[in-house]
């Protein structure tokens, strides 16, 4: 066997964060939150632009040979921008502060000027078939674990469209995300360890969102990585949570670990010169297989083909180039295919196996496999699973993968060549004036404990309190409604543990516009805490804000009614004043100030 | 600093030494292309560059003008384009005419037409003028004797301007003549311009004897609509279906490459007869309140005729009568149009517009005022004045709708 120490390889990681900002989308102005359902559908194709050199980009390519009619379902937070009807408007200056306010944050050089790019993206994310990109400022650093590890770009982006089905030729992708403001932050290849490539993502989320712009939503934080042991490049996309960050790199470390065992083997067989499929639909008509018989009923030929000294390599053990060989047939939408390694099965005899290695002229190493496909698709998959093996023959593993949510992660397509950029005309250089910079210099957060300092001292909070606030994102709510009720310390723990309480009780949520419209109504009838815990109460349970807000059941007891109560309650006889809060409380379901039944207690 | 767009640079930039492609330049500002495809401006002094190399000549690349093996159909180019190279290293974009790419998006194209490209001139749109449009008509004449149709390329603001006047200067024609443009450039992977392009080949492979425009059906990319050359307008300066038939269906749509008629229209035949003397000196007045008698002279100075866009039915304000008696006087034709967006003038109902009519402006019926226009140069360069009101009023190239029904588009 081929040695191949793996030991020797040294692995090397960087991350790409993105953020998904909440100021409302970047290039229009449609709001980041989407409140309803779909307003309408079109359907689109896309073409990708020659590059002048000749070559269309790889990944570009790729994706035209699927030949997909995209389909867009229109969103309440979309306009003619997202549905590439009109052109792009000015950038979302809060947009670009916050992005160069993190750059700040990290000591990145900001750019005195921002040029906006498109990315080729022609797989239907973006409606424009490009993704609209700028660098805003370059270099800088993060400290984790007192280790420096630098940063390459931040960059501020537009969000694609969010993939709501794949089907065989058509694909489906609502225009809701599409637009979005994104910060990208970059790392340098400088992390070693699994575990330090999540303390660096969470330092780097962290600090983002003490600038109070980063979305909620489930997946408005995401990351890629790009990881490699000495076989290229490979980069994973979409890790939606911190904790599957590790559980995806140490999964693929473990497929090239083995990947490159079963090349191995492979190679000291002698390798292959390429498989050629044959069709063998009428030798296997009679089979009893339901794959066969359902294919053949579909109008699919079955081909055979002989896949030379990948025999047991192809599913056995830990080796699974199969799966490989499958990634790469699904990308032209061919759902897969039956090789030897799993034979006899799916119906198929041992006797039928036999006769087909014996037709393919198959030897021991060999394996053999079935693929029900039309005709018109047989070159396309002989061609993909050829290239396809060619490609891990030569240990070059550098692909562009996508994270499953198991922590595992599927072969996407090849990692794009970097020259699929152009400017976008229709946006001119941003220019950047300096008194500019040098106020959102002195306003970004340089650390997590500084801004945490400065936090608990303006809005004299507990520092724990201070501490969930910011990390969560939610400097920018906890202000505003903290202004609006102007009681800081009530409205935090309004904000971390009363309404948390209430939504848990009925399993349901609290929009933030809903809960501002009513801590703003609330406070100016200069009702209390208790009220308004009550309002939220009733707002959640399901009834609109204008009737909560109306209705006397949040209400204070007055001075007048407490009195009437307290005198009923005296007449009926035990009272005393260890028990009377009570007992009033007993009495009634709306709000009670209890000073002032002590007041009247004690005055009577 | 002075570099030719795509020099490869070595520079040393806050502290940290790049290889780049320089862009260009904007006072003391440097474009240069990040190894990642990126573009960064940054302030000349901020850059030290350790090394330049002059960048590679690109080889330039043959045009094909001519492919396929079917229908013949001759292209006209207008605006110099019909799809568009990227150069990612410089991110210049480069358009072409060479109609291969366009073939090679649609290979079935290759077996079903054969495609001229005859280049016309490299003008933007709203450059286009009226004596352009008889070069043009030449040029229609001359392709049309050799193809079984023609399409022209041609920027979408002034197409049905161009459509409207292709289509009064032919009072006949051999084969359909299918104006084309796009509303997203042909540098955009999501560009409209394949999908109308594709339609237009197809429209001019049928046998419509008409000038006609070929554009989205929808925002979708599933329908290409066929509109008559005088009755179109782009009504949305964006949207992709922005050409809408007003007052009726279109001609034709083409779906799943295929022609589906909806409406009536002209057939081919035998022969071509081209008329092309144009009057330039006719011109279009949009009435406002505050329009001054003063105004509406001036513009009226030395033309043959002035269309007016009226309010309604076709009404100006009273103030401005005695200016429009001047006017006629010195022999100027005073033609009614409405600047509703869609509608008849009819100066019957109400006493203005009797005195207006009264007065001797010509009424255009439903003419929209852009083909008033063009039809006032066609007449006015080819046939007698005394004809001009009656000619005006007769229906020539499908201009005006007798009938105009309820669920049409305007
Ligand atoms: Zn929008």
């Amino acid at each position: 066997m081929i040695a191949i120490n793996t030991k020797d390889k040294k692995i090397k990681i960087g991350l790409e964060i993105h953020l998904q900002l909440s100021t409302g989308k970047l290039f229009c102005k449609c709001p980041d939150m989407n409140n309803s359902g779909i307003k309408g559908k079109f359907s689109r194709k896309l073409f990708p632009t020659e590059n002048e050199s000749g070559d269309v980009d790889v990944a570009a390519l790729q994706e035209e040979r699927k030949n997909v009619i995209y389909e867009y379902e229109v969103s309440d937070n979309s306009c003619l921008v997202e549905a590439d009807e009109e052109p792009p408007h000015e950038i979302n200056a809060d947009a670009l502060d916050t992005a160069l306010q993190i750059a700040f944050s990290f000591n990145s050089e900001v750019l005195n000027a921002v040029s906006v790019m498109r990315k080729v993206v022609v797989d239907g994310s973006n409606t424009s078939g490009f993704q609209r990109t700028a660098v805003v400022s370059t270099g800088g650093y993060v400290t984790v674990n007192e280790k420096k590890v630098g940063l390459t770009t931040i960059c501020i982006e537009e969000d694609s469209a969010r993939r709501v089905e794949s089907g065989n030729d058509h694909t489906v992708f609502s225009l809701d995300r599409l637009g979005i403001p994104l910060v990208e932050i970059s790392t340098a290849p400088d992390i070693e360890t699994f575990q330090e490539a999540v303390d660096v993502a969470r330092e780097i989320g962290m600090r983002a969102m003490l600038t109070g712009n980063i979305r909620r939503d489930s997946d408005a934080i995401r990351q890629d990585v790009n990881f490699s042991m000495g076989y290229g490049r490979v980069e994973i996309k979409g890790i939606s949570k911190l904790s599957l960050i590790s559980e995806a790199l140490i999964a693929e470390e473990n497929r090239q670990k083995f990947l490159s065992e079963a090349i191995g083997i492979f190679l000291e067989r002698g390798g292959f010169d390429g498989t050629v499929l044959i069709d063998y639909t009428e030798k296997i008509a009679k089979s009893e297989s339901k794959i066969i018989q359902k294919g053949i009923a579909a109008g699919n030929r079955i081909f055979a083909g002989k896949l030379e000294n990948l025999g047991g390599i192809l599913k056995s053990g830990n080796y699974r180039i199969g799966k490989e060989l499958a990634d790469a047939l699904k990308l032209f939408s061919i759902g897969g295919f039956i090789h030897s390694d799993e034979l006899p099965g799916y119906g198929i005899t041992q006797d039928e196996v036999n006769e087909i290695k014996k037709f393919l002229k198959s030897r021991e190493n060999d394996a053999i496999i079935l693929i029900s496909i039309p005709e018109s698709k047989k070159d396309i998959a002989q061609d993909a699973i050829n290239k396809r093996v060619e490609k891990l023959l030569s240990l070059d593993f550098s692909e562009t993968r996508a994270a499953n949510e198991d922590g595992t992660s599927r072969f996407l397509r090849p990692i794009s060549g970097s020259g699929r950029m152009y400017p976008e005309t229709d946006i001119p250089t941003i220019k950047i004036k300096n008194s500019r910079m040098v106020e959102l210099n002195s306003a970004a957060p340089k650390s997590f404990d500084q801004a945490l300092s400065s936090f608990t001292d303006e809005w004299e909070i507990s520092r724990q309190e201070a501490e969930i606030i910011l990390a969560t994102g939610r400097k920018k709510e906890f202000i505003e409604l903290a202004k609006l009720w102007g009681k800081p310390r009530e409205m935090s723990r309004m904000i971390l543990q009363s309404i948390p309480e209430i939504e848990r009780k009925y399993r349901k949520k609290l929009e933030y516009g809903d809960l501002k419209t009513l801590v703003e109504k609330i406070a100016t009838k200069n009702y209390g805490r208790i009220s308004l815990e009550m309002a939220i109460d009733q707002c959640i349970s399901g009834k609109s804000i204008e009737e909560v807000v109306i209705s006397d059941d949040i209400r204070p007891l007055d001075r007048n009614e407490l009195k009437i109560i307290v005198e009923r309650i005296r007449k009926s006889g035990d009272i005393r004043k260890e028990n009377i809060i009570a007992k009033v409380k007993n009495e009634t379901n709306r709000p009670v100030d209890p000073k002032i039944v002590m007041e009247i207690y004690q005055n009577s | 600093m002075d570099f030719a767009r795509g020099t490869k640079l070595t520079i040393k930039y806050n502290g940290n030494v790049m290889e780049v492609t320089y862009i260009s330049r904007d006072e003391d500002y440097l474009t240069v292309k990040l190894q990642n495809g990126y573009n960064i401006t940054i302030p000349e002094n901020k850059i030290d560059v350790l090394k330049s190399s002059e960048p590679q000549t690109v080889k330039k690349k043959r045009i094909t003008l001519k492919h396929g093996n079917g229908t013949p159909i001759s292209l006209i180019t207008t605006g110099g384009t019909i799809v568009s190279a990227i150069d990612y290293e410089t991110g210049a974009v480069h358009p072409s005419t060479d109609i291969r790419r366009i073939i090679d998006r649609y290979p079935y194209m290759e077996e079903k037409y054969t495609i001229a490209v005859r280049e016309f001139d490299n003008i933007l749109s709203e450059n286009m003028q009226p004596e352009m449009w008889i070069k043009l008509a030449g040029v229609v004449k001359e392709e049309l004797g050799k193809s079984h149709g023609v399409v022209v390329s041609h920027g979408t603001d002034t197409m049905s301007y161009t459509a409207s006047a292709l289509a009064f200067m032919f009072e006949s024609l051999t084969g359909p003549v299918i104006m084309v443009g796009s509303q997203r450039s042909s540098d955009r992977p999501s560009s409209d311009s394949f999908g109308n392009m594709e339609g237009a080949m197809a429209f001019s492979s049928t046998n419509v004897g008409e000038i006609c425009i070929s554009m989205h059906s929808g925002t979708s990319d599933n329908s290409i609509s066929l509109h008559r050359g005088t009755r179109t307008r782009k009504m949305h300066s964006t949207r992709r279906d922005a050409f809408r038939t007003v007052s009726g269906k279109p001609i034709a749509e083409f779906k799943n490459k295929n022609v589906d008629f909806l409406s009536e229209y002209k057939e081919k035949s035998d022969k071509i007869s081209l008329s092309d003397k144009i009057e330039e000196a006719v011109s279009m007045v949009y009435f406002h309140p505050g329009l001054s008698g003063q105004d509406l002279e001036k513009l009226s100075e030395g033309k043959r005729a002035i269309i007016i866009m009226g309010t309604g039915l076709g009404h100006i304000s009273q103030s401005l009568f005695p200016s429009v008696r001047k006017i006629m006087s010195m022999g100027t034709k005073v033609v009614m149009t409405t600047q509703c967006m869609a509608g008849r003038v009819n100066l019957n109902v109400y006493s203005t517009g009797r005195e207006l009519k009264k007065i001797g402006v010509v009424s255009a019926g439903n003419m929209l005022p852009e083909v008033a226009l063009t039809k006032a140069m066609y007449l006015l360069g080819n046939y007698p004045d005394e004809d001009f009101e009656s000619m005006m009023n007769m229906n020539m190239r499908g201009e005006i709708m007798e009938r105009e029904f309820l669920g049409d588009c305007y």
